[in-house]
């Protein structure tokens, strides 16, 4: 095996030996918003289908720095129900889009608490994604 | 009762027996399905015994584990080498809210496999999902659903490749493993933090990085006022980190991004901390470049990193 690296002028150094990215790394960013109307969170612009040959990672930040003792939203889910239910089930399966459906459900929220404006962050794979019938709730 | 009636009731159980061959290096165990893949456990006080994979098994098609593992211990056998012959494992979930310092997989080696869509949706400082005496030649995907990732692995890995995605909570941390020519790729991920411990930010404790390369994308969520550092402790050889690297921070800190010693001539690409960080302290054997350094093969040759042109 190597014990020297690897380079192409205007690359970074790489190890030849070492298998190689999965395909499916390669990110495509679309940012969706959570805010508050009244005392429930509202929820735009996330696409009921999404359609993706690979693994579909997501990410929740906050939109305006606020976190929850530095970590991320760890409280979302609880407002969001389902949103993470569907991504376990999406495989990397080249050359073959599949459905995931998003099933946003609202539940009862706390008027007490408060609830950070935040954004929630899906990065999709640039390959053989459709979005379909962006949706407001 | 007859062998085959004891397999029925054991995939009846949900696990099936793998079939035929005697479980030796050349003559291993043939891995069919998930089913075969979980019934390793069975075999657990046999002394050590080689396995297959002969297709690629996928945890959706187990009825329990498709909507996630949340229990230790499907597989504990430690004695027992796995060669994923080149095919993948798929689909890995792992739930747990419970404190727990127990494997959900526990095998001695691991190699030629590609682990995809290894989900760690573990909200747990202590869980290990995978321990072995090392992982050989081997891809992951893992995706991280709110997932602590610090302790997701206890082992070795050499020439690896780990894709990581998603959000980490607590933090990213690599305190126990050892990696060898390894490629570890940040797949627009997100880690609340990025430390050993809770006063300390360091990637690196009690490990040995060798020949490893850190690339991708990394946002880090954390409020800190303290300096993101790399090599605090542990052994660092022949180590670069070239990550696109934002980091949260409350305004008024001065954040910075502090390289330790390295034991071999390591460097940091100091262009892609462009978010969050004012700027980057280098150390012995351990120097922040400009991307164009980073790229630039003479360079990095007359610094002392072990590279060639191609």
């Amino acid at each position: 095996m190597a014990d020297e690296y690897y380079q192409k002028a205007g690359e970074y150094p790489y190890l030849p030996d070492v298998p190689a990215i999965l395909e499916s790394s390669q990110p495509m960013p679309y940012s969706f918003y959570v805010g508050k109307q009244g005392k429930y969170p509202t929820i735009q612009g996330i696409p009921d289908i999404v359609k993706a040959s690979s693994p579909v990672p997501y990410s929740f930040y906050s939109q305006d720095g606020i976190t929850n003792n530095g970590y991320p939203f760890l409280d979302l889910p609880k407002f969001i129900e389902g949103l993470r239910m569907p991504l376990p089930h999406i495989m990397y399966e080249p050359n073959k889009a599949r459905e995931i459906e998003y099933k946003i459900v609202i539940q009862k929220c706390d008027s007490n608490i408060t609830i950070p404006d935040c954004r929630i962050k899906v990065a999709v794979p640039k390959y053989d994604v459709v979005i379909q019938n962006e949706v407001i709730i | 009762m007859s062998q085959g009636i004891i397999w029925s009731m054991l995939e009846l159980a949900g696990d099936k027996k793998y079939y035929g061959q005697a479980g030796t290096e050349t003559n291993p165990y043939g891995i069919e399905d998930v089913f075969d893949f979980c019934a390793i456990k069975n075999d657990a006080d046999k002394g050590v015994t080689y396995y297959q994979l002969v297709n690629n098994i996928d945890f959706n098609d187990h009825p329990t584990y498709k909507n996630g593992i949340t229990i230790t211990g499907v597989i504990n056998a430690n004695s027992s080498i796995l060669d994923g012959n080149g095919k993948s494992i798929r689909n890995i979930v792992y739930y747990t809210s419970t404190g727990s310092t127990n494997s959900v997989f526990v095998l001695k080696k691991i190699h030629n496999c590609n682990f995809e869509n290894l989900v760690n949706a573990c909200g747990n400082s202590s869980l290990v999902l995978f321990s072995s005496e090392f992982i050989e030649r081997c891809s992951f995907y893992i995706l991280n659903q709110n997932g602590y990732f610090y302790s997701l692995f206890l082992t070795s890995f050499i020439d690896c490749t780990l894709n990581i995605a998603g959000v980490m909570i607590g933090s990213f941390d690599l305190n126990r493993i050892n990696l060898t020519r390894c490629h570890i790729n940040f797949d627009n991920a997100t880690s609340g933090a990025f430390n050993v411990g809770s006063s300390s930010n360091i990637i690196g404790n009690a490990l040995i990085l060798d020949h490893v390369y850190f690339t991708g994308k990394l946002n880090i969520t954390s409020n800190q006022q303290s300096g993101l550092n790399l090599a605090r402790s542990g052994t660092f050889k022949n180590v670069y980190y070239s990550v696109n690297t934002s980091w949260g921070y409350s305004s008024g800190y001065t954040p910075y991004f502090q390289l330790y010693p390295a034991s071999a001539i390591s460097f940091c690409n100091k262009d892609l901390l462009n978010q969050g960080v004012a700027q980057v302290n280098a150390a012995s054997n351990f120097h922040a470049l400009t991307d164009e350094q980073c790229k630039d093969t003479t360079y990095l040759a007359s610094i002392g990193f072990p590279v060639i042109g191609v």
